[in-house]
Formats: structure tokens, sequence, C-alpha cells
């Protein structure tokens, strides 16, 4: 192969690569594979999951999407807030976070989403898009996990 | 001249019936008592039922007639002559079962009803059963208002029992006098005041006769009403968020995305 060629196509696997998710897992999590997006579980079934979603607003904020989370998680399907609050990634990206209780096959989960402001792209040059991070799992396992989970989120990268 | 003095004291001394009740010489014999209530056609069934009935709330003829030859004593604070009333409004699961039930048992005790309105009844039942009534019916649902009262009317009972042999006595010496009166302007007074002392005996006797049937039937009305069962929520029709990845994330796709 040609050398220039060659280069090339390592440091296009470089930067495929570095545009992975990558999270310090807390502990107990695994990841699954095969999943187009990063997802990882637990084996009394906590579930930790990243998206991205691609902005359809010209000018919002991490604040705006939880305000727009609660009136439909709220407002709509009856879940019952139990906290909220703000959390930096580890990229220094500041988003915000909120956490519900609901009722799920007749018992009663915790559930957690946040939600930061990102660029695609590069250096950060594309196309507005949100990284939502969800976590969830039956009451007592939510409360005994959530603490780690708000920890591994700090050290989220792209 | 004298007759006509005569007259004149007895038609005096009839007038003052009406106005006061002499006590004294006016005792209730047995004898009197019994020809007044006869003369009246006697008691009603309801009440003669009730005459028999032990002496609570009711003194029966029989103990009226015991105070042969003395002064009339009014009854004593046991056997005070109460009219008794209450009210009672209970929430129970099937209204018209629980009236059918209860007017049954009112029935059974000697009671009849009185009025009705679907499910709200006013009965008449033995003063005797009034209270054990009352206690067995807070049983039957929940309570939601109840009222009790008693009405004590022994003195006017009395009192009239008084007033009606008083009166009597009067109309008879009337009638002596009628009898030896001999001038026409004299028979049309006494006659006159005849028809007063008649009027007057009558509607003493009446109002004797309405207080003997309320102190020996209690009234009691009940209302019966259905339970409020809480009106089920009907979960809320979801409005799906303009948003299309918040329709896609939640609890339900996160844990049960298998």
């Amino acid at each position: 192969m040609n050398p220039c060629l060659r280069t090339l196509c390592v440091l296009s696997l470089g930067l495929l690569a570095g545009c992975a998710t990558t999270m310090e897992l807390p502990p107990g999590f695994v990841q699954l594979r095969e999943r187009a997006e990063f997802r990882a579980t637990t084996s009394d079934e906590a579930v930790l999951q990243v998206h991205e979603v691609h902005d359809p607003t010209k000018a919002s904020d991490a604040k705006f999407w939880i305000d727009a989370l609660r009136t439909d998680f709220v407002g709509q399907r009856g879940y019952v807030e139990t906290g909220a609050g703000e959390v930096t990634d580890g990229e220094g990206n500041v988003g915000q976070w909120v956490e519900f209780s609901s009722g799920l096959r007749g018992e009663k989960v915790g559930y957690l989403v946040a939600v930061w402001m990102r660029r695609s792209g590069l250096l950060g040059l594309g196309a507005k898009r949100l990284r939502v991070v969800e976590f969830g799992g039956r009451e007592a396992v939510y409360g005994a996990r959530v603490a780690a989970v708000k920890q591994a989120l700090t050290t989220l990268r792209r | 001249m004298l007759r006509g003095w005569m007259l004149w004291l007895v038609v005096l001394g009839s007038s003052l019936v009406g106005c006061q009740a002499p006590h004294g010489d006016a005792a209730m014999k047995p004898g009197l008592l019994l020809e007044a209530e006869d003369a009246s056609n006697g008691l009603s069934d309801t009440a003669a039922a009730a005459s028999a009935a032990p002496t609570r709330g009711f003194v029966a003829r029989d103990d009226l007639t015991a105070a042969t030859g003395s002064p009339a004593t009014p009854a004593t604070s046991a056997e005070r002559l109460l009219i008794q009333r209450g009210s009672m409004r209970l929430e129970v699961v099937r209204p018209d079962d629980s009236a059918r039930e209860f007017l049954a048992e009112i029935k059974a005790l000697g009671g009849y009803l009185q009025a009705q309105t679907g499910t709200s009844l006013t009965v008449r039942l033995p003063a005797v059963s009034f209270d054990e009534v009352f206690v067995a019916l807070r049983g039957k649902g929940r309570v939601l208002e109840e009222k009790r009262e008693a009405n004590d009317v022994t003195e006017e009972f009395v009192d009239l029992g008084i007033r009606i042999d008083t009166a009597r006595k009067a109309r008879e010496r009337l009638l002596e006098v009628l009898q030896r009166a001999e001038a026409v302007a004299d028979i049309l007074k006494v006659e006159a005041e005849l028809r007063r002392l008649t009027e007057e005996i009558e509607r003493m006797e009446g109002r004797k006769k309405f207080l003997a049937d309320q102190v020996s039937m209690a009234t009691l009305a009940v209302v019966f009403v259905a339970k409020v069962e809480p009106v089920p929520v009907q979960p809320k029709k979801r409005v799906r968020s303009q948003f299309d990845w918040i329709n896609r994330v939640g609890p339900e796709s996160l844990l049960e995305d298998r």
C-alpha cells in the first residue's frame, strides 16, 4: 500500500476511535457489544446508555432540554421529579441532569437523564448535537448505584 | 232571686275554668278519668297499647287512677312524660335494602311508617323501644348526622287532666241549674255557657289525646344514602412531545430494550 494512504488510514482509524464515547464505568457495569450506542448494564439490571441526537433547534441550551423533558415526563407521563442539578463531563462541558421516580411493570423505578450541548466534527465546527445519558433501574438498585453513575458522568468523553 | 244569684255564681265559676285550674278538691278520681276518656270514644288503639306498656315515658291509666282520694300529684321524676324525636342520616352500601329492612324491624316492634320519600323514612315506634332502635341504627352504616330530643310534657298533661275534670264538674252543675231555670233568658245564658264549656272540654281532651299519642309513640326520621365510591381516575391520554428524541427516551425504552 502507498505509505501515504497507509498513514491516512491509520490516522482515520485513530480519529474514529477518538469519536467513540468513553466513560469510566461505575463498579458492576459491563459494556454491551454490538450496540451502535454506548450501553452498559449490571447483573441486577440497571442500565446506562449514551445517545447523540441532532439538535432540531437553532438556539437552545441544556436547561431548555431539561425543561422540555420535565414537561413530557411529569406533565404527560406522570413521573415524579426527585432531583436535578448540573454536571460537568470529562471534556469540561457543563450539562444538566434531572432524575425521576416512576412505575414500570408494577414496580417503582428510578431514572436519571443528563443532557449536554456539543458540536460535532473534528474541531467542534460541525452541527449542534445533544449528548443524552440515561440511567435507570428498579428503585432499590437505582438508589444503590446512582451516586457512582453521577461520578462516572464526569469522566464522559467523546 | 236566690236562683238568679246561684245562676250568676255558677256562670262566673265556669268562666274561670278557662282561665285557671283550681287545685285542692279537683282531684282526678279514677271514675272520672275513665268516664272522661270513655266519653271521648276512649283512647286510640295506639294510646291504649301504650297505656299497657311499662311506665317509662307514659303514666298508665292504672298509675293515674292509683291516686284515689288524694290531691292530683304530678308524675314522679322516674315517670316523666317525654315526647321523643330523633333523626339520623346513614351512609350505607344499598340504601333501598337498608330502608326496607329498617321498616320491617319497626313494624315488628309495633311501629308504623308515617312518611316516606325514596330512602328517607319517618316512622312512629313505641317509645320504650326508641333508645334501643336508635343505638342499633348506628351499626347499620356510617352515621353522617344524628339528632335526638325529648320534650317533657308531664306538667301540661297533668294540668290538662285537672282542667278537664274541673270543667266537667262545672258542666254538671250548669246542667243542674238548667233543669231548675225557668226564665227564658236564664235558660239561654246557661245553654250558651254549656256550649262554651263543652267546646273547651273537647279541645282539652283532644290535646291530651294528642300528647298521649306523642308520648307513647316516638318519631324517628331516617335517611339512607348510598356510600360514595371514589371516582377512579382515568389515565390521561399522553400527548407526545414535539421533539422526537424525547419520545424515544425514558425508563420504559431504557429498561425494556433488550
